[in-house]
């Protein structure tokens, strides 16, 4: 045998074996795969699996919740101590361990195709984001357990609760840096931020907020905790814990968590109106400026040090200008839907829902913002926080709707996809509106006692919304499973005629000149072929 | 096989060339933004709270607790240094010139451990203990830094270590150009630090 020639292949096997780059690893399967993932969709279902699991948690506290407000005058299942835990629970697990996870999963997994990456940004530090996540919210949900948390008795446990969350807050800081540098560093040949899909672009200015907002608050529960590990009590005993996380989950900050959800409407509906997007540059700017306004961490010495921040200008003014942009992204929204041949299809009827909680929830941040109402430390900070948390939840189930070839490769059913839709619109609505409505009847957040006349009956109608939102759960549920009971598709396809790269093929291979690139390659197509 | 899209219905321009990229770069930058937040967070609460005890004529510092300026001094010069010998590592590595780079890069390592040695001695003399709400926030504070700190000699050795390997050169210098600016806002932030709590005190 000559020198020249090329050696016979032994088997099949062994040639594929050879072909492989010496430094690739060989993927593992079973549970060391899991744990050892570095692939992007991989890593973001776990992030939507666990946080779903937190959304059950933090939901089911908040059924006990509401159905204890029935009586508002007496405590029925729960004493003071619990209720006030409780409520802090269902706070921090709805938005830190629901929120944002549930958005960092769905960017997780449609970023990197959206701007045509091979991967997302430091895959490993990504996959460690996750499972550090994971065990700083089970740490969490312990630290409630055993009496620990904010208003625990307990000081071991609300050492617990401040370390563990303080390890949540790493994960999604963490997880924010992978994604944002996806969008900044990975993108592909010609994709100008200017031609960045709309949902890329807003978890780009949502990691952007979120990486700021949360360092800070990192900060302080370093503080807190050696604070409070010292037993000195300067910064305030376990009750006090409360006040220093209330700017995370009340205006401007908690509108921070919803900047996705404008990029998700923003991507669904010029597919669903059938038309190009117009000015795509006004809605880039429309959620840009939605997430400038609500970077909050300059809030967060007025529930402890600086009372009269509420009073200031700048306060009140940010929290009106923040309407703004929502208008402004609506009218894009509309337009583009006026402009095209609409079809109603679930992600559709999902975007405008989640897009009605965001308007409801900055209008009613608006309202909260006028100092002669006195809204504040009432219920209407819970009705912003539950239209934004509604948005959250309705935009993440709308995206695995809209994204099922990417999350699970296997469709969901469109009528049932429709009708959590609307249960959603509906319960999410009856859940939030009479907590403004009580608030200016002056009811108070964090306690019960006494309560104006028509207070109870309010009460009653959230309740009432709580249970829709927990039947449109149920019935999501309901369709994830008979989905992924389903046989796989196997490779991804496009149901929707998408736009945007992630519905290509192969996102990588593509080189972008367009602001709609995908639509551009299939008008070209039709027009060769025609 | 490539797929190149062109749109002339839109009217855009031309797309620009791709970019370098700079990925770990782009990623520090994410990463020190937050950490950057972090102290401004504390040393707007530590400025807060003092300028509230000097309005109402409480002493800030507790009785026989003195915050010398020396040590302060000497751990801001240190770290001044450092900072110069990180940027010469960078232009080092820019040059090709791997042994100077090999030094710059060790040097920093250790203007690190000397600024958390100089730290460490600080924290026996000033007096305060954490026990105080002033020695938590000072401790709080400076013992964040000092994890920053420590946290920059891990990237910096971590980045000479792959040098060492012969991963960079003048044509890719990310890696170390990333330390260095983790190293320099390292630098950034006890500037502050030092202004606020050993100048004004």
């Amino acid at each position: 045998m000559a020198m020249t020639e090329t050696r016979p292949d032994a088997a099949p096997e062994r040639a594929a074996a050879r072909d492989r780059p010496v430094d690739e690893p060989v993927a593992a399967g079973g549970l060391a795969g899991i744990l050892g993932t570095g692939r992007h969709a991989a890593i973001g279902r776990l992030w939507i699996g666990t946080s779903l699991v937190f959304l059950v948690l933090t939901g089911a506290l908040g059924g006990v919740l509401g159905a204890e407000r029935l009586k508002p005058d007496t405590y029925n299942v729960l004493n003071q101590d619990n209720y006030a835990q409780a409520l802090s629970l269902h706070g921090v697990g709805g938005l830190f361990l629901f929120a944002i996870p549930i958005l960092i999963g769905l960017g997780t997994i449609v970023v990197p195709r959206q701007v045509g990456a091979d991967s997302i940004a430091f895959p490993r530090a990504a996959a460690a984001s996750f499972w550090t996540y994971l065990v700083g919210g089970g740490m969490v949900v312990v630290s409630y357990l055993i009496n620990g948390g904010p208003f625990g008795g307990n000081e071991k446990g609300v050492d617990l609760f401040l370390a563990s969350l303080g390890m949540v807050v790493v994960a999604l800081v963490l997880a924010s840096v992978c994604l944002a540098t996806t969008v900044l560093g990975l993108r592909t040949t010609g994709m100008s931020l200017a031609r960045v899909p709309l949902f890329a672009w807003s978890v780009l200015t949502a990691a952007t907020i979120w990486i700021a907002s949360l360092g800070l608050l990192f900060g302080l529960l370093v503080l807190l905790y050696v604070d409070h590990r010292y037993r000195l009590f300067a910064f305030g005993a376990s009750t006090d814990i409360d006040r220093w996380l209330r700017w995370t989950m009340t205006p401007p900050q908690v509108f921070a968590y919803a900047i996705p959800v404008l990029g998700f409407a923003g991507d669904v509906v010029p597919v669903f109106g059938r038309t190009r997007a117009r000015r795509h540059g006004l809605a880039l700017a429309a959620i840009g400026a939605f997430a400038g306004l609500s970077f909050g961490a300059w809030t967060y010495l007025g529930q402890s040090d600086n009372p009269r921040l509420y009073q200031q200008f700048l306060f009140v003014a940010s929290a009106i200008a923040i309407v703004l942009p929502v208008l402004l992204f609506l009218a894009f929204f509309a337009e583009t839907l006026i402009h095209g041949r609409p079809s109603l299809g679930s992600p559709l009827l999902f975007a405008s829902a989640a897009m009605v909680m965001v308007l409801a929830g900055v209008l009613t941040g608006a309202i909260r913002a006028v100092h002669s109402l006195a809204l504040i430390d009432t219920t209407a900070d819970a009705s912003i926080s539950h239209y934004v948390l509604g948005a959250v939840a309705i935009a993440a189930v709308g995206g695995i709707h809209y994204w099922w070839p990417q999350v699970l490769t296997r469709p969901l059913k469109e009528g049932l996809g429709r009708l959590t839709a609307v249960l959603l619109l509906v319960g999410v609505l009856a859940l939030a509106l009479p907590d403004l409505i009580s608030g200016l009847l002056d009811e108070r957040r964090g306690s019960l006692g006494a309560v104006r006349d028509g207070v109870e009956a309010l009460n009653a109608v959230s309740f009432v919304g709580g249970l829709l939102v927990a039947l449109a759960a149920l019935i999501f549920i309901v369709n994830l499973a008979a989905s992924l009971a389903a046989r796989s598709d196997g490779d991804a396809a496009d149901p929707w005629d998408g736009q945007t790269l992630e519905w290509t093929a192969d996102p990588v291979a593509v080189t972008v000149a367009s602001a709609t690139p995908v639509l551009d390659a299939k008008e070209a197509a039709e027009g060769g072929a025609a | 096989m490539t797929l190149v899209i062109a749109d002339d219905s839109i009217g855009l321009p031309p797309a620009p060339p791709p970019a370098r990229p700079r990925v770990l770069l782009i990623g520090t930058g994410f990463a020190l933004a937050g950490i950057v937040l972090a102290f401004a967070g504390l040393i707007g609460l530590y400025l807060g709270r003092r300028a509230a005890a000097i309005e109402s004529n409480r002493p800030w510092l507790p009785e026989g607790v003195t915050i010398d300026l020396t040590p302060g001094n000497v751990a801001m010069i240190g770290l001044l240094i450092s900072a110069v010998v990180v940027q010469w590592a960078v232009y080092s590595i820019a040059d090709d010139d791997r042994p100077r780079a090999y030094l710059a890069l060790g040097l920093t390592v250790l203007l690190g451990g000397a600024y958390i040695n100089g730290m460490a001695f600080n924290y026996t003399q000033m007096g305060i203990t954490v026990h105080d709400p002033v020695g938590l926030l000072i401790f709080t504070i400076t013992g964040m830094h000092l994890a920053m700190a420590g946290a920059g000699m891990i990237f910096v050795g971590l980045m000479a270590f792959r040098a060492l390997g012969g991963q960079y050169s003048g044509r890719d210098r990310e890696g170390i150009v990333a330390a260095a600016m983790y190293w320099h806002v390292t630098v950034l932030v006890f500037a502050v630090i030092w202004f606020t709590i050993f100048v004004t005190k």
